[in-house]
């Protein structure tokens, strides 16, 4: 009796062991969150108050002293959620996304081009900003969308381009000719998750915040826009479409 | 010439230094203003610039995000700032020549520094200007017992630029009154009241008639380049030699000055950036010029200079014999701990070549060289010391009787800035600055002069 006992309990402690081993192994597979380098963030406060601090604010708000006169406003780095991004729509960025965003600046915005930062000045300011939200203490990073290599472009492309803006119904907010004029741009218009107004992008300028190039716009509807009404359509769009999309915005900036 | 008379020319001219010393600086609030950013994001220590403010002023006053053309600013921006200091200023000026033999010239006083009006920015995409008016005198707060202030020039700079020819950042033209791309600003530096000693020198001091300075606004036509970011920089152009009294040629008094900068990374928790740059300079300048008036036989061609040191009556447009003179050197910018608080050595070096027609008795090339280590240490954003040594060592006079060591110079200086506050409308900063400037046989009776200054007051802009 007592051996059959020992016996028992010896399989018992296997079995619990073998468990503990198989739900370890699958947590290893689960991405991690990589909260921001303590150390980055320590040495990214100086050049945050330096270069960022008057439009961004000392909480990361939004609401540094010149925000209520910009348009559009400045980032609110505490809700983690940012617009441009190379990670689909509700997962956080990778840190190259900041990067990208602060080497290269917003255009049609206050962002400049910190041209003149050294790469490891913007690392820490990656850091910094990144801190104000929780959410990249607990959440993981989104993994960036595979942009599929482009097919040949032309004019039956953009053709096809212009039939999957008009299903897609972009020009409900980018209006029919792609001006940013479209019935929800009219008043009282949109607001972006904050409440903040804010403006379809007239897509025939040829600027856009994160490039123009036919991959710049890929990726950007691809992974839409978080924080305003701009949607992604990763799930609604073969890529092979998608490319035709952007082929076609392409076109739009070269009337 | 004597040596008391050099000392005196050369002690007018030390203490014209030290008397109308304040510096124009140039800081623009209207940038901040106009983009809401602060006065941090663009200088290191208001009014010198840091990378992002140089890389922002060689793209035309741009950030290239659609928001700079005019057009895209609201109605109600005007590209309108203020600048000027205001406080208590002490001299003491060592071995001056009075009725009562050589003395030591103490005064204390209230005042401010020439105001100046500043006006910068986009007049189109890509066209970018900057106005620099003085309406009020030089020095007019610290008015000096001696020299007799000379009235200021309203204008001090005046400049167009072609900005991203053949949309490319390499080829920028500026044309206008305007600074040379000097190794460090001397319109941005944070003494106020002691410049660059050896921006300024002349050979022979008061005996020297040729008016070109350094750190004094050039009309010129200029290319300038970079790469994004500035690490890589350079500026090359045709000057035309300031005051020249209107010359016979197609350009009056024409000369050539060019600028190459580079920046390195080398360490980015010790040394985060090395900045290295060399210069040259060419310029002429007449020396005679056809006499204006006149009685029947007297000559009408002559020095532009008499005897006694007076400039003679000449028609204008009509000076010739030019001569040459000339500068170059290296500057060298380490930049120590983090780029957000830094402490930025600065070093320059110049050597100078001029004529010896411009000088008194000059019988052969007058050479100097000299320069300056400045140290300034920003370990708060609101908290700035200075600390800088200036130096200039003869090499040659050009009249052989004179000692070579005559005119040289030693310059301390100190400061201390103290921001109560840069938003992005307007900047005030409580200044602080000390100064000792000892120059060989500038004093009464060719002794040497000792002069010091100290300032405590008020900068600001808007």
């Amino acid at each position: 009796m007592r051996s059959e006992r020992r016996l028992g309990g010896a399989l018992g402690a296997l079995f619990a062991l073998a468990c503990a081993v198989a739900t370890s192994a699958g947590r290893a597979d689960e991405p991690k969150p990589q909260p921001p380098d303590p150390r980055l963030v320590a040495r990214g406060l100086a050049n945050y108050q330096r270069y960022c601090l008057a439009c961004h604010g000392e909480r990361g708000d939004g609401r540094g002293e010149s925000a209520s006169r910009m348009d559009p406003r400045p980032r609110d780095f505490t809700q983690g959620i940012y617009e441009w991004r190379s990670t689909p729509s509700g997962s956080l960025p990778v840190d190259g996304d900041l990067f990208r965003t602060i080497r290269r600046g917003l255009y049609g915005t206050q962002m400049p081009r910190w041209s003149a930062l050294t790469d490891p000045q913007i690392d820490e300011l990656v850091a910094y900003v990144e801190h104000f939200s929780p959410r990249f203490d607990s959440e993981p990073r989104g993994v960036p969308i595979a942009i599929p290599p482009p097919p040949e472009g032309g004019a039956a492309a953009v053709e096809r381009g212009r039939q999957v803006y008009e299903a897609m119904g972009c020009a409900s907010c980018h209006g029919p000719g792609g001006r940013g004029d479209g019935p929800s741009a009219r008043w009282p218009g949109l607001v972006n998750d904050w409440g903040q107004p804010i403006q379809p992008t007239d897509l025939t300028t040829g600027h856009f915040e994160r490039g123009s190039r036919p991959r710049d716009l890929y990726r950007l509807f691809m992974t839409g826009l978080d924080g305003t009404p701009m949607p992604s359509y990763f799930d609604s769009l073969a890529p092979d479409r998608a490319w035709d999309l952007a082929f076609y915005l392409e076109s739009l900036s070269n009337r | 010439m004597r040596r008391s008379t050099w000392a005196r020319w050369g002690g007018f001219a030390c203490a014209a230094w030290v008397a109308l010393a304040p510096l124009r600086a140039r800081a623009i609030p209207a940038f901040a203003r106009k983009y809401g950013m602060s006065c941090t994001a663009c200088h290191e220590a208001w009014p010198k610039l840091n990378d992002q403010g140089i890389a922002f002023r060689d793209n035309g006053y741009q950030w290239g995000t659609g928001k700079d053309s005019p057009i895209r600013v609201d109605p109600a921006y005007w590209p309108l700032s203020f600048r000027s200091t205001v406080g208590y200023q002490w001299t003491s000026l060592g071995n001056q020549q009075t009725n009562q033999g050589p003395t030591t010239i103490q005064s204390g006083r209230l005042g401010y520094t020439s105001g100046e009006l500043l006006m910068a920015g986009t007049l189109a995409h890509d066209v970018s200007f900057l106005a620099v008016l003085d309406p009020l005198p030089s020095n007019a707060g610290f008015s000096p017992a001696y020299p007799t202030p000379t009235p200021n020039s309203l204008l001090e700079s005046l400049w167009v630029r072609l900005d991203d020819l053949l949309e490319t950042s390499w080829i920028n033209f500026k044309v206008g009154l305007g600074a040379l791309d000097l190794p460090f600003d001397a319109q941005r530096s944070l003494t106020v009241f002691t410049p660059y000693s050896v921006y300024d020198y002349h050979p022979g001091g008061g005996a020297n008639f040729m008016p070109f300075a350094m750190a004094a606004s050039q009309f010129q036509a200029t290319l300038e380049g970079h790469d994004s970011g500035s690490r890589t920089r350079y500026a090359v152009g045709l000057i035309q030699t300031q005051n020249d009294p209107g010359g016979a040629l197609a350009l009056s008094s024409p000369g050539f000055y060019g600028h190459l900068q580079h920046s390195f990374y080398p360490w980015p928790d010790a040394v985060p950036e090395i900045r290295a740059g060399l210069f040259g300079l060419a310029g002429s300048y007449p020396t005679m010029a056809l006499y204006s008036g006149g009685a029947p036989g007297t000559p009408n061609a002559g020095p532009l200079v008499n005897p006694n040191g007076s400039f003679a009556s000449i028609a204008p447009g009509t000076a010739f014999d030019l001569r040459e003179y000339y500068r170059e050197g290296a500057d060298l910018s380490i930049y120590l701990g983090s780029l957000a608080l830094p402490l930025n050595l600065e070093i320059a070096y110049v050597y100078g070549q001029e004529d010896p027609a411009f000088i008194a008795n000059g019988e052969r090339e007058a050479l100097f060289q000299g320069g300056f280590v400045e140290a300034d240490w920003t370990p708060r954003l609101d908290l700035t010391f200075v600390a800088r040594w200036d130096a200039i060592r003869n090499l040659q006079q050009a009249d052989p009787t004179q000692p070579q060591n005559l005119l040289d110079t030693d310059q301390l200086t100190g400061a201390v800035r103290y921001t109560l506050s840069f938003i992005p409308r307007a900047a005030v900063t409580l200044h602080g600055e000390v100064s000792y400037q000892h120059v060989v046989g500038a004093g009464f009776g060719g002794t040497d002069l000792d002069a010091y200054l100290c300032f405590g007051g008020v900068d600001f802009a808007f």
